[in-house]
C-alpha cells in the first residue's frame, strides 16, 4: 500500500471515530483501534526524521489510548522512542501522552487510584495481556 | 467521507436559503476575492439524519478545503487528530521544496467569523512538526470563508 492510500485511510478512519465520539457510541473504542493500526502501518513507512512519520506516530500511540488499549499504546510509545534518530521532543511527547491518561485513569478510579499506582495496573494488563487467560500464552 | 463532507456543505448553504451557484466572498489575509460556489443540490428531507454542529463543521472543512485548493493550490495529505491542533495537513510546492501546512477549520451557521478565527488561530498556534500554520473560517448566513496565517496578526486587519 503507497503512502498516499494509507493517508486517505487513515483520514477516513479519524473522521469515522470522530463521528462516533460525537455520538457517545462505544464503538468509538474499535473505530480508535482501527485509526491505531493504520498509524502504525504509515510509521513503518515513513521515517522519524520526517515530520508525517512524527505525526503518525504520536497519531498510533494516542488512538491505541482512545481505543483503551494501554498495553498497545506503551508497546509502541516505547518501540518509537527507542527508535535510531528518535527526537527528544518526540519522547517527552509520548511520554507525557502515557502520563496524561494515567492521571485521567486516576481521577475516573479515586479509590483504587489511592492504593495503586496507574502504573502498576497497566503492568498487570501487560502481564495479563501477555499471558492469556490463566497464564496458558505465556 | 469527502461524499458525506460535500453533502454537509450543501445542507449547511441550503438551510440558509442558499442555491447551487451563490456567491462565495473569500478573504485570505486580508486580500478579499469572490467566486461562484457550485455543488450538487442535497435532499433537505435528509437533514435530520445529520447532526446539526456537524453540519456545520464538516461542510465548513469541505469550503475551507476547496478553498484553499484553487486559491493556493494545496493539495490534502492527511486528516490530523484532534490533539495536534489542527483538522489538516495539506502540502504544497514552493521554490522546488515541499512545504506542509496545518489547516485548522470551524464553521459558523449565523453571525461574525472574525472571533472565530481568532480562536482557531490560536489553536493552530500549538501545531508542531509543520512549515506553516493557518486556520479557517466558513460562515453559512452570508457564504464567506477566511483562510489567515498565524504569522499575520487578526489585530493588524
Amino acid at each position: 500500500m503507497t503512502v498516499d492510500e494509507l493517508h486517505a485511510l487513515v483520514s477516513s478512519a479519524i473522521w469515522r471515530a470522530e463521528q462516533l465520539d460525537g455520538l457517545d457510541l462505544e464503538t468509538s473504542t474499535s473505530a480508535w483501534a482501527e485509526v491505531s493500526r493504520v498509524e502504525e502501518e504509515l510509521a513503518k513507512v515513513l521515517s522519524i526524521k520526517d515530520a508525517e512519520g512524527r505525526i503518525a506516530r504520536r497519531g498510533a500511540v494516542r488512538a491505541a489510548l482512545k481505543a483503551k488499549d494501554y498495553a498497545r499504546a506503551q508497546d509502541l510509545a516505547q518501540r518509537y522512542a527507542g527508535e535510531p534518530g528518535a527526537p527528544r521532543t518526540l519522547s517527552a511527547e509520548l511520554r507525557d501522552m502515557l502520563k496524561a491518561d494515567a492521571n485521567v485513569l486516576s481521577e475516573q478510579f479515586p479509590f483504587a487510584a489511592r492504593h495503586y499506582k496507574p502504573a502498576d495496573v497497566q503492568a498487570q494488563a501487560n502481564r495479563l495481556h501477555q499471558g492469556g487467560p490463566f497464564g496458558l500464552a505465556a | 467521507m469527502a461524499a458525506v463532507m460535500v453533502t454537509r456543505a450543501a445542507l449547511g448553504l441550503q438551510r440558509n436559503k442558499h442555491s447551487s451557484g451563490t456567491a462565495l466572498e473569500i478573504d485570505i489575509e486580508a486580500v478579499v476575492l469572490c467566486f461562484i460556489l457550485r455543488w450538487p443540490d442535497a435532499d433537505p428531507s435528509t437533514a435530520k439524519q445529520h447532526d446539526f454542529n456537524r453540519i456545520t463543521e464538516d461542510g465548513a472543512e469541505a469550503i475551507a478545503l476547496a478553498v484553499a485548493h484553487k486559491t493556493k493550490s494545496w493539495r490534502v495529505v492527511r486528516r490530523m487528530q484532534r490533539e495536534e491542533y489542527a483538522d489538516w495537513l495539506l502540502e504544497h510546492q514552493e521554490s522546488g521544496a515541499r512545504r506542509l501546512v496545518a489547516l485548522e477549520v470551524s464553521g459558523v451557521d449565523r453571525g461574525s467569523i472574525a472571533a472565530r478565527l481568532k480562536d482557531e488561530l490560536a489553536q493552530v498556534a500549538k501545531s508542531t512538526d509543520v512549515d506553516q500554520r493557518w486556520a479557517g473560517v466558513v460562515g453559512f448566513q452570508k457564504p464567506k470563508a477566511a483562510l489567515q496565517s498565524l504569522e499575520v496578526r487578526t489585530d493588524d486587519r
